[in-house]
């Protein structure tokens, strides 16, 4: 995995992730995910949550797109912690986020994406779209 | 991912469960399922878990609710508990958690 800008200080400018699409990658970069958090002074439950959320989106990179790369920024600003993940397929989903039925087997990761961060943004990340996902610090 | 029988019918699982791992861990549990009428799994020794998990566990209660083995969760950690919690399932499943 390529990664720069290791953090030093809580407004930190952020540390950017990429990795090939593989689900073998998943554990290192919530392994990343985590680090930054504690390195900029998250506790155990922003980790928690992070680790979580780029879990998830990760894995919809993964799976639904045709993407070779895995693309995560994860920053913490004075007021936010900032993870965005680039390539995220069926972003229209997001006008309408909804608990599937529990006897729904799929469908799951975005309703818990969205239960844990306090904004959901999609935003254009140069020749892609990114999700952009804002927890309150 | 490990699935290991630590007595008859009662398994511990150990490790992460994501995308990578899901399948071989549903894999062993369909597999342990077709030799009892009872499944315990003991989710003490899970570091991580996501919806990669929790669709491997739904689909091993909808077995259970269709006259397959029955299904326990043991122990399940902090964080598999909110992620039940946050995905609408905690009454899904029959959880145990020990005194």
């Amino acid at each position: 995995m390529n990664e720069s800008g290791p953090p030093t200080n809580r407004a930190s400018p952020g540390v950017d992730l990429r990795a090939p699409a593989d689900t073998a990658q998943l554990s290192e970069i919530r392994r990343r995910v985590r680090a930054y958090v504690a390195e900029a002074g998250g506790n155990d439950d922003v980790a928690d949550d992070l680790e979580l959320v780029v879990s998830e989106l990760a894995t919809n990179v993964i799976e639904h797109t045709s993407s070779p790369t895995v693309t995560v920024r994860v920053e913490r600003t004075a007021d936010d912690w900032i993870l965005q993940v680039a390539d995220v397929d069926d972003l229209g989903i997001l006008d309408h986020v909804e608990l599937p039925d529990r006897r729904e087997v799929a469908g799951r990761g975005l309703f818990v994406v969205a239960a844990l961060v306090d904004e959901l943004r999609i935003v254009d990340d140069g020749d892609h779209h990114a999700l952009r996902c804002t927890r309150r610090a | 991912m490990q699935l290991v029988e630590v007595a008859p019918g009662e398994f511990k699982v150990s490790g992460e469960v994501d995308a990578h791992s899901a399948e071989s861990f549903g894999t062993a549990l369909t597999t342990v399922g077709d030799q009892t009428t009872a499944v315990m799994v003991d989710m003490s020794d899970v570091t991580f878990m996501d919806s990669s998990g929790l669709r491997v566990l739904v689909e091993a209660q909808q077995r259970a609710e269709s006259g397959g083995p029955s299904l326990v969760l043991r122990s399940p950690s902090r964080q598999i508990t909110r992620l039940l919690d946050l995905a609408g399932l905690t009454e899904n499943f029959q959880i145990e958690t020990p005194a």
